[in-house]
């Protein structure tokens, strides 16, 4: 776990804006800090329909399962893996109900 | 033939030569030796079976060869590859490994080529000193249409690759040729596609021009967008359905590709969780994305592509290949329904926006 900056992945990601010299860019407002948040936001919209949530915890970062169990991530990739373990409801982007969910969105 | 450098990426260009058995692998990988400007190249070959006859082949043209001994790629591939492009890789610094340009690997008639792209793209220490150049695909001219109707790992093959070489080309008919390329392109509407005995045939563009390679970008995506324009009202085509290729066989059935277009603007955060976690659920059975993205806040168009789990870091692009400023996304997949993953897409996209 990378516990310095909290970003969801201790390593640049390809989806990695600020700090990443193989990706995009950024426009100069945009910080890290803001990065991570707007982040962690996203993530919650598919973590949602399996009642789960991602919390931002400043320098680090936790998932919360739907049965309250919390396991600690360290990126991207960790979050899908940890929801794996946390709920027996699979985060699905193509699964019929969830969708619904992120469509009444 | 001179080889065009990569100007701002000092990394070195790693090939990846794989096709089905006795599908000629090894025999275009010696006569792509033997070109001008080819001299410069390591070679890593995985052995199959006790005797390792490609391997004798290969190193009467180069004497920097060497063979990844443990049997199929498929499952020993990430320590054997990892030591074996690392073994040369200080070999060549200590002194003690000729200089070289470029890797290629030869992968065994049955490997899926998705691991070796994975453990390019991934490992922290060759991500650093290597990058993914083109996937290279032998089909056979004369078994070919059989062998991708009937066995997957060669539709796989096929399904993943960048650059599609038909070979054989001089023991059969040229229309039958003609519709094997036809029904390939229908299959991986991005991967372009060679005829071995054709006089234009270009081992450059074969090996390392491609998306990574700034002198060449600008012309791969264009390649991809001339056979994958969306045609239908839904910003949906489907360009190729196994069943549709005629290529014989069961196990073509599921496999397609499919162009989505995007006409607003691209939140690339949005879109770049959305494809991890489609990705980590579904990763198998997305063989190739490639898309050309218009994201706000960066400076052009983005150009993203993957095989299977991994994407590549992205690629800018100075200018748009053509008129149309859309977001053009190219899926090959095996067993999902397209129309389903559009929808997952837009709906993803407008509410991380709400």
């Amino acid at each position: 776990m990378c516990g310095a900056c909290g970003v969801l992945n201790n390593a640049p990601d390809w989806v990695d804006r600020v700090g990443n010299p193989d990706g995009i860019g950024h426009s100069e407002n945009l910080t890290r800090g803001a990065e991570r948040q707007r982040r962690v936001g996203l993530v919650n919209l598919l973590l949602r329909p399996t009642r789960m949530k991602l919390f931002d915890l400043g320098n680090t970062l936790s998932l919360q399962g739907p049965t309250g169990r919390v396991e600690i991530v360290e990126g991207l990739a960790h979050v899908w893996a940890a929801a794996d373990r946390l709920s027996p409801n699979l985060v699905d982007p193509l699964d019929i109900e969830q969708l619904e969910i992120i469509e009444s969105t | 033939m001179t080889m065009p450098a990569v100007q701002d990426d000092p990394r070195i260009p790693v090939s990846v030569l794989t096709g089905f058995l006795g599908s000629g692998k090894t025999t275009l990988l010696r006569r792509l030796l033997t070109e001008p400007g080819m001299d410069r190249t390591a070679v890593l070959i995985n052995e199959f079976g006790e005797i390792g006859l490609d391997h004798l082949l290969v190193k009467s043209v180069l004497d920097g060869a060497v063979v990844l001994q443990n049997g199929c790629i498929c499952c020993t591939l990430k320590t054997d590859l990892l030591e074996g492009i690392a073994g040369i890789l200080e070999s060549r610094y200590a002194g003690t490994f000729p200089d070289f340009d470029r890797i290629v690997v030869e992968t065994t008639g049955l490997a899926d080529p998705a691991p070796i792209a994975q453990t390019l793209l991934i490992d922290p220490m060759l991500r650093n000193q290597v990058r993914l150049a083109n996937i290279v695909t032998t089909v056979d001219g004369m078994l070919g249409a059989d062998q991708l109707g009937t066995h997957e790992e060669s539709l796989r093959q096929a399904a993943v690759a960048d650059r599609l070489v038909i070979t054989k080309t001089d023991m059969i008919q040229s229309d039958r040729a003609e519709t094997l390329a036809a029904a390939l392109s229908r299959l991986n509407p991005t991967a372009r596609i060679f005829d071995v005995n054709s006089a234009h045939f270009d081992a450059n563009a074969l090996l390392t021009a491609g998306v990574t390679d700034p002198a060449t970008k600008l012309a791969e995506v264009r390649h991809w967008l001339a056979n994958t324009e969306p045609d239908d009202a839904h910003g949906q085509s489907h360009h190729s359905h196994g069943d549709h290729v005629h290529l014989g066989g069961n196990h073509s059935a599921d496999i397609q590709s499919f162009s989505l277009r995007v006409e607003e603007e691209i939140d690339w955060t949005a879109f770049g969780i959305w494809l991890t976690v489609l990705l980590h659920r579904h990763g198998t059975k997305i063989l190739r994305v490639k898309g050309l993205l218009r994201v706000p806040d960066a400076a052009g168009p983005i150009v993203l592509h993957g095989v299977q789990h991994v994407i590549h870091p992205p690629v800018h692009l100075d200018e748009w290949p053509d008129d149309d400023h859309a977001s053009r996304i190219v899926f090959i997949v095996q067993g999902i329904d397209p129309a389903l993953l559009r929808r997952s897409l837009m709906a993803y996209l407008r509410a991380s926006t709400a």
